[in-house]
């Protein structure tokens, strides 16, 4: 194999594939970036078995072949060298990979390209398009509510349900649970639904951030694997086994108390409460009415033993029962964080119901948190 | 086991009126224990290493240094040494004994298996030192007998598990305990009942008494007070004159008299529950079984405790004793044995080896949460199911009994279930193997 390409596309290429490499695996192989010609195109594949990240890239190929070179080194490697074409070629004896770029010649040992995992072909399932903004947007509204432990395995994903008319993202832990549907004329007669892992999820949502291309989403026929290729990239990745638990009965469908807030000022009346939350239970109040809240604001307030309190006063607009909820600290600043919009509302229905948040008048989007009990 | 002790002390005690409604502890009945291992660095050092079996050991350092005895093994303290004595003091004393620089790393993981141990029986566990607690077992009659039962058990747990043997008080307070442990030691076990307390202490010196040291001791002694019973005859504002404020709680403590509960206040740092196999077991299945039982326990005084953690810890040993633990932490606060087991049967899977056997297994869950605020769960597999059945399961055993309840998925076999159904009794119950 010898192939010449532009350093700049090969080093942003090895940036994307490489972290779909298997940081700690008993397969040697994995941790290597997988380097071949493929029609005239220079192709850098890696995997770590649940998600396989492909990049093609553009190259005069003087001769084909294939190898697998360690990820890190060579990403390094070529990520420090000049603007001046890199010039890649195999020994296929040794299985050398030398590169060279402007005045650096070097050569990485390599494993032969047949231990390579294979990825799993596109074969015909579910196909649909969608431009990148949206899913990031989608990806990024859900995935904060997924499980970070693996003990419940189909909460530890973003379950993708495509309707004729819609597609549906949702994710939840067992504390909270994000729901965002987007319109869409699907082209599917049934229902599809499948548990996309947050981990790949997080990989697609950052692949995306750079992209304008439409991406072309394929769900396996068999249901075992979901497909993303957007422009020159594809990204393959497991599904999870399991069914996802029914959350559409678990956005309250009505409420005792709405407030409307700018989002500016929660997230700065909530980032300082954490600071005092940390030091104690974890717990953010929201407080409307009372003593405290006159008619037109929300008290947002925190304490902690050991370190002291705070109280913040947000203007709102308030309508129905006086309440009072606790929040996880974090599952506030989380949502908080991702909400995209001018104002929030929070939809409330006493301490022990759900909380509801989402951008005023979006139906399309709802954050519910299950509050703290509060036992004195 | 010291029984003649507990004889001649139940003996010399005679009918005594504890004086209307004058409790003499926490509760009405003899209850708390005061469990101590006997010369623990030194009975370790001895259990690990066979040489110095029956020999005066010394834990402490070389008999050369500055250093104090940290303590002396039974046979040590026939030649006058004890813990808190120079060293060189110690080897003057008894050329021929073998001192040993003490390893604490292993004395606080043996003294924390050991508190485990406390932990089957009671949540009530004041640890005083590494090698001391206070349990209370008030009402665990039902579930382990009385509370001589209760100690007789843990003594022959600690034997079998640990091959170290401990001393055990038992009485209605923890002075009294305390002092009934003292006198059984070593590897003793006393009782003290209800009524008697007076009667054990009268003839004991008074130096016996927790608080009394040698310069109290000198002071009661020119008094002509050498005995606990003179102490208790006394007329307390005299001894308050004599003693000041300490008078007070001395004329109590001369009676029997103790009313400080076991506090486990900012002492209880995890919940755990551990089972050694009766044979060693290499069947992946037995284990998660074994540890989904364990979960269970585990949730169950997680929710007894009203305590609610998020570090769930797994302990394994493996049939050649090397032992490993793992943990992970929860993003919230549980007492839930099914998400415990969810996160234990996760690390057990990992670690497990085909064809490798196993010993014990162990778990643990710590990182309490502020007892104020509990996170609430979303009904996502059904309306709060576990939270539920938690409930019902707490309630039917606080009525029948620990293990009146069960899991379908801790019997032997389904025609065990069709069994226990058609007869209807509880006796085809069985321990998982």
């Amino acid at each position: 194999m010898k192939v010449i390409c532009v350093q700049e596309n090969l080093s942003k290429a090895l940036s994307v594939v490489n972290r779909a490499v298997a940081t700690r695996s008993s397969l040697p192989v994995l941790a290597n970036i997988l380097v071949a010609t493929e029609n005239s195109m220079l192709k850098l594949s890696a995997t770590n078995m649940e998600i396989s990240t492909t990049v093609l890239i553009g190259c005069k190929v003087e001769s084909e072949g294939a190898v697998t070179i360690p990820a890190r080194q060579m990403t390094e490697l070529v990520s420090q060298l000049g603007a001046e074409p890199v010039e890649l070629s195999l020994d296929e004896d040794t299985l050398e990979l030398a590169i060279a770029g402007g005045s650096y010649r070097s050569t990485l040992k390599g494993i032969t390209a047949e231990d390579f995992p294979s990825v799993p072909a596109a074969d015909a399932g579910t196909s649909l398009k969608i431009a990148p903004g949206f899913l990031k947007e989608m990806i990024d509204l859900t995935v904060v509510a997924a499980a970070t432990d693996d003990s419940r395995p189909v909460l530890a994903g973003v379950c993708l349900t495509i309707k004729p008319d819609e597609i549906v993202f949702a994710a939840a832990d067992g504390y909270r649970l994000a729901v965002k549907h987007l319109e869409a004329d699907t082209g599917v007669d049934s229902d599809v639904q499948v548990i996309i892992p947050r981990s790949s999820m997080l990989e697609i949502s950052r692949i995306l951030a750079d992209l304008e291309e439409e991406v072309e989403l394929i769900i396996s026929a068999q249901n075992t694997h979901v497909i993303f290729r957007v422009g020159n990239t594809e990204v393959v990745s497991l599904l999870v086994e399991g069914q996802f638990p029914n959350h559409e009965q678990l956005v309250p469908s009505d409420h005792q108390t709405r407030i409307v807030v700018s989002t500016e000022e929660m997230v700065k009346a909530s980032r300082i409460a954490a600071i005092f939350a940390r030091g104690g239970s974890n717990v953010i109040r929201v407080q409307t009415g009372g003593e405290e809240a006159g008619p037109n604001q929300i008290v947002v307030s925190s304490r902690s033993a050991d370190l002291g309190e705070n109280t913040g006063q947000v203007e709102a607009m308030v309508e129905g029962d006086d309440t009072f909820i606790a929040f996880n600290a974090r599952f506030l600043g989380d949502c908080l964080s991702i909400v995209n919009a001018e104002e929030i509302e929070i939809l409330l229905s006493g301490a022990t119901s759900p909380g509801l948040l989402r951008p005023r008048d979006d139906l399309t989007y709802s954050h519910v948190i299950m509050p703290m009990h509060m036992v004195r | 086991m010291n029984d003649k002790a507990a004889d001649r002390a139940a003996s010399a005690a005679g009918e005594e009126s504890t004086g209307g409604a004058g409790m003499s502890g926490p509760h009405a009945t003899a209850s708390i224990l005061h469990a101590d291992l006997d010369a623990f660095y030194a009975s370790v050092e001895q259990r690990d290493n066979p040489a110095l079996r029956g020999k005066p050991v010394v834990v402490g350092g070389n008999p050369d240094s500055r250093g104090v005895v940290a303590a002396a093994s039974y046979e040590a303290r026939e030649y006058g040494i004890h813990s808190a004595m120079p060293l060189r003091q110690a080897a003057r004393r008894c050329p021929h004994a073998k001192f040993v620089s003490g390893r604490h790393e292993v004395y606080r993981q043996v003294s924390r298996e050991v508190m485990d141990v406390f932990h089957r029986f009671t949540p009530l566990v004041e640890a005083i030192s590494l090698d001391e607690a206070f349990l209370d077992v008030f009402g665990g009659e039902r579930r382990f007998g009385s509370p001589e039962d209760i100690a007789r058990e843990i003594r022959a747990t600690v034997q079998a598990e640990q091959n170290l043997t401990i001393s055990i008080g038992v009485a209605t307070n923890k002075s009294v305990a305390k002092i009934a442990s003292d006198i059984c030691k070593p590897d003793g076990l006393l009782t003290v009942e209800l009524g008697r307390e007076r009667a054990f202490l009268a003839p004991l010196p008074v130096g016996r008494i927790w608080g009394v040291g040698p310069r109290t001791e000198e002071r009661l002694r020119a008094l002509g007070i050498e005995k606990v019973g003179q102490l208790a005859e006394m007329r307390r504002a005299e001894l308050v004159g004599r003693l000041g404020q300490f008078g007070h709680r001395l004329h109590d403590l001369a009676r029997g008299i103790d009313r400080r509960s076991v506090s486990t206040e900012g002492l209880r740092k995890s919940v755990g529950n551990e089972h050694t196999f009766g044979e060693d077991v290499g069947d992946l299945d037995a284990l998660l079984k074994e540890l989904l039982r364990l979960s269970d326990e585990v949730g169950r005084r997680l929710r007894a405790h009203e305590l609610q953690g998020r570090v769930v810890t797994v302990k394994i040993r493996r049939a050649d004793f090397t032992t490993l633990t793992r943990r992970r932490t929860l993003p919230v606060y549980t007492d839930d044995g099914g998400a415990i087991y969810d996160v234990a049967s996760v690390l057990m899977r990992t670690e497990f080896q085909p064809g490798e056997r196993y010993r014990l297994l162990g778990v643990h869950v710590a990182d309490f949460a502020p007892e104020d605020a509990r996170q609430m769960e979303m009904p996502l597999f059904g309306t709060n199911r576990s939270e539920r059945l938690n409930v019902a399961v707490d309630g039917l055993e606080s009525r029948f009994g620990r293990g009146s309840v069960r899991r379908g998925g801790l019997f032997r076999s389904v025609a065990r279930v069709a069994s226990a159904f058609s007869i209807g009794a509880g006796e085809v119950w069985e321990e998982p193997a």
